[in-house]
């Protein structure tokens, strides 16, 4: 037992103290000595300048002696050398975050590039800072790296093109990826997304704040005059779909009312996309109003004047669920 | 936002859309009877508590990993088979046979991407959908681009081969020149074999070896390329 601890002891006394103060190790402890001390600079009100100075250091000898430990250690998952990407990462990581503001996209399409820059700058430079030529191998070697990473770097890229896209067409996020040769989806996907039904929500409020307790002639003859109608409100809507580009991606249109049992009518609003989905055929969102004539009991001004004749208002429901329907509507 | 989001799990759009519009779809919250409402606001702290972990995957949830793979798969196979062309052509080793191949197309694909990512900002805007349903759905959509779009993809198909053949070309030469044995000067015909097959072989003799390998491999690996292509296409439309 006291010799297991004893040998334990030992392993991690050398794994903490090397032999040599040219290791890995030296790097740590100057990377922690130069945090500390800048927090020390922070507490007594040293300027900025020595403070970044400070930590600036700090960044450098942890990335050289994380590399140092990756690369002494021979840490290779797929015989890939991890080394100059961690390295790069942190670098990545200090530079980017000194930069107010978030620059997550920028910092991982240079990261390939940082860490290639990282494994090529040694080749280049000899140690006292002369520049050579490295061997042929190496050369084809780094052209590799280099492509490698360029790649890497564009798959990056790609990924932000495509959130862009995503940004500028919400309504594509409700729909299914799954016969994409390209995309993959993480999350599940729900019809919600789909910027057609605040669309049709602001139609009816629209509706209703037009024809609802207004007499049933007024709404007969807006039902009549029905597109110019819907093609207003779509014109009021455009707003709602400012900040993405889909204004020219919807179309609000309604067919001619059905009648109904009760001597109304059933409107249907549609809102049709005429942007890239995943049926071919595309789809539409409906929202269906029943427009009832409600008869308004008379009031009675006075006992001897002969009763008013009732007038005939309207009353507006709309269905709460805006189904989604594939294809065009018919017409 | 993430409020919404998080809402729209437990209860449908219509039940939260329906009372004052837009504004109310929007903040749920604001539109909603009171009793519901409090019950709403303990579910908001608790909303916020997971929050950053919730928005990082609604917002990264759609990465290009297919793409990604067949990527790979694509560059493997030419790799492989434009190997296979120089090393019987170039008599080169094995394993410099690979390297160049390796290197010639990362550098048409790293090439291909960078002229993508570049000009599909300036697309005209019914261009770019017709880009982004391909690329989403798999397939493009009715617009005023779509009858002209099959022979667009067929010519671009075209001056994609030739570009990538005198990308690939070019780059051997560069690369050779960079390794320090170029080949342009080592593959120059000597004037004894010029005299002794008389002056009109030597314009047939005038194309390097290294062009004609290169024109060979590309052929070969766009071939296995389309194939794979119409395979995966085929593949898709019988499932």
């Amino acid at each position: 037992m006291i010799q297991f601890l004893r040998s334990l002891l030992d392993r991690v006394y050398q794994f903490l103290f090397p032999q040599q103060y040219f290791a890995w190790q030296t790097m740590m402890y100057l990377g922690i000595f130069s945090l500390i001390m800048s927090w020390i600079a922070r507490l007594s009100g040293a300027t900025a300048v020595t403070e970044w100075l400070i930590a600036t250091g700090s960044w450098t000898f942890f990335s050289i002696g994380v590399g140092w430990f990756l690369e002494h250690n021979q840490v290779r998952p797929f015989g890939i050398a991890l080394a100059p990407w961690v390295s790069g990462a942190l670098v990545c990581t200090y530079v980017f975050s000194l930069i107010p503001g978030s620059h997550l996209s920028v910092a991982l399409i240079t990261w390939p590039l940082i860490s290639v820059a990282i494994v090529a700058v040694p080749q280049f430079l000899s140690w006292d800072f002369s520049l050579k030529q490295p061997a042929p191998p190496i050369r084809q070697q780094l052209v590799l790296l280099l492509l490698v990473a360029l790649l890497i770097s564009s798959w990056f890229q790609f990924y932000f093109r495509l959130q862009r896209w995503l940004g500028d067409y919400p309504t594509l996020l409700s729909e299914d990826f799954s016969r994409s040769g390209f995309v993959t989806r993480l999350s599940d996907y729900s019809d919600d997304q789909a910027r057609g039904i605040a669309l049709l929500t602001f139609a009816e409020n629209q509706i209703k704040e037009q024809l609802n307790d207004m007499p049933w002639s007024w709404t007969e003859r807006w039902l009549l005059n029905r597109p110019d109608q819907i093609a207003r409100i779509q014109n009021n809507a455009l707003a709602l779909l400012s900040e993405s580009q889909e204004q020219r991606m919807w179309q609000l249109t309604a067919p001619p009312p059905r009648g109904s049992d009760s001597g109304g009518y059933v409107l249907r609003v549609l809102a049709i996309w005429l942007g890239p989905a995943a049926n071919p055929e595309g789809f539409y969102l409906e929202k269906s109003c029943q427009i009832r004539p409600r008869t308004q009991p008379s009031t009675q001004t006075s006992p001897d004047s002969p009763p008013a004749p009732p007038t005939v208002m309207t009353t507006v429901n709309c269905e709460l669920g805006i189904p989604k329907k594939p294809g065009r509507p018919e017409a | 936002m993430l409020i919404f989001l998080n809402l729209t799990d437990r209860w449908h759009w219509g039940t939260l859309v329906d009372t004052d519009g837009w504004d109310g779809a929007l903040c749920p919250a604001l539109s909603i009877s009171g009793s519901i409402q409090t019950e709403l606001r303990v579910g908001v702290s608790e909303v916020a508590i997971a929050m950053p972990f919730d928005l990082f995957i609604e917002e990264a949830s759609v990465i290009p990993l297919r793409a990604l793979l067949f990527q790979s798969l694509l560059l493997l196979v030419a790799i492989m088979l434009e190997a296979m062309v120089l090393r019987q052509r170039m008599r080169w080793g094995f394993q410099p046979s690979i390297k160049y191949a390796a290197t010639l197309n990362l550098m048409a694909v790293v090439i291909g991407w960078i002229v993508f990512l570049g000009i599909e900002p300036l697309f005209p805007p019914d261009l770019r959908t017709q880009v982004i349903s391909y690329i989403l759905f798999g397939h493009f959509y009715r617009n005023p681009w779509s009858g002209s779009l099959g022979t667009l993809i067929i010519g671009s198909g075209l001056v994609v081969f030739f570009v990538t053949f005198w990308i690939k070309a070019k780059g051997l030469e560069v690369l050779t020149w960079m390794m320090g044995n170029p080949l342009v000067s080592a593959t120059k015909v000597p004037p004894s074999q010029r005299i002794r097959y008389g002056p009109k072989r030597s314009s047939a003799a005038a194309t390097p070896p290294h062009t004609l390998a290169v024109l060979h491999a590309n052929a070969w690996s766009f071939s296995a390329i389309l194939v794979l292509l119409l395979l995966r296409h085929g593949l898709e439309v019988g499932l």
